[in-house]
């Protein structure tokens, strides 16, 4: 926009907007570090030993955040044609049993298509992440909801 | 992972989505966008740069925390300079009443037309803004604010504030008015 070099507002104003991206930086610099440091609510999952049993030979048991497997899903199910906007979990004695996933889906591409392999890539994530789930069906385990559409 | 999206998912409600699901990338390029813009709103309403920061670093903080609870009922711009505006009048609330000088601009001396030294004058002329905008009511302020320099729309501003539009035609008008009349020494 074109500045009246005349006009004492506008040029104050111009003034003003640059004034405040002088020092948009600093800010910017202690609200990532501050975002990064801040804890996000988050449950543990237990993880599925090698043996099949709750404990190993140790008698521990290994636990994931469900922060660190909302980050992973979050990556893995944004593709080309994809993006999830809303997981939830259902933990049940610190076991996962099901999986509620909202996705947008790209216009033109085949849902059912884009249903499956969103549903196969959520079962590759957890069987990585959390190993065989006892009771764990990625056909009804897994909810696939395709909440919107976005042109290419 | 990035070289994978599609430009829909790094437009604003991408950008969103994935901030929502925890991805802190993308709320910082939200930052990026409106964080210069919320300063500047935060400076006019606190009157100082320190407490300006410590308005917007509140107020980005509380987005990070709340943004599963966005459902885009209104626009990302007029949320985020919503939290802006509730934080600068909490922090107002807690000051000891200082009294303002509303002829302090008058103070400052009008630069002549033949000063050379272009950037010092618009730092002058911004000082004396500033000074005109401390004196009027908080109302107008953030009003004017809002759209001389953010370019909200009407509507938008009452969002942001929760007034009605009619209201904000009113309290635009007047503050254009006095700040009008109170930097005419710059001309």
């Amino acid at each position: 926009m074109a500045i009246d070099q005349g006009d004492p507002v506008a040029r104050a104003t111009q003034a003003l907007r640059e004034d405040a991206s002088q020092e948009w930086p600093q800010i910017a610099e202690s609200v990532r570090s501050r975002v990064h440091n801040m804890t996000v609510p988050a449950r543990p999952i237990r993880v599925a030993p090698l043996s099949g049993q709750h404990h190993d030979a140790q008698q521990s048991q290994v636990w994931l955040s469900s922060r660190v497997l909302r980050a992973a899903l979050r990556q893995r199910l944004t593709t080309r044609g994809t993006m999830p906007d809303r997981l939830d979990f259902t933990i049940e004695e610190r076991q996962l049993t099901h999986l509620s996933v909202e996705i947008v889906a790209t216009y033109g591409d085949d849902l059912r298509e884009v249903g499956a392999e969103t549903r196969q890539r959520i079962d590759d994530t957890i069987t990585e992440f959390l190993g065989p789930l006892p009771g764990w069906n990625p056909n009804t385990s897994i909810r696939v909801h395709i909440c919107d559409i976005r042109p290419v | 992972m990035m070289a994978t999206m599609a430009a829909w998912q790094r437009d604003q409600e991408g950008l969103l989505r994935a901030a929502r699901l925890g991805d802190q990338t993308a709320f910082a390029e939200i930052t990026t966008e409106f964080g210069p813009g919320m300063v500047g709103y935060a400076h006019s309403l606190v009157g100082n740069h320190h407490d300006a920061a410590d308005v917007v670093q509140e107020a980005l903080l509380s987005a990070w925390r709340s943004l599963d609870t966005f459902r885009g009922d209104s626009a990302l711009k007029t949320w985020l300079y919503r939290l802006v505006h509730r934080r600068a009048m909490d922090l107002l609330r807690r000051r000891r009443p200082q009294p303002v000088d509303v002829d302090e601009f008058t103070e400052l001396t009008a630069p002549t037309r033949h000063d050379p030294d272009r950037a010092a004058e618009d730092s002058e002329v911004l000082a004396a803004l500033r000074a005109v905008l401390s004196g009027i009511p908080e109302g107008q302020r953030s009003v004017w604010m809002l759209r001389e320099v953010e370019g909200m729309s009407y509507a938008e501003i009452g969002d942001t504030l929760a007034l009605p539009v009619d209201q904000v035609r009113g309290l635009l008008a007047r503050g254009r008015a006095t700040v009008t009349e109170r930097m005419q020494a710059w001309r």
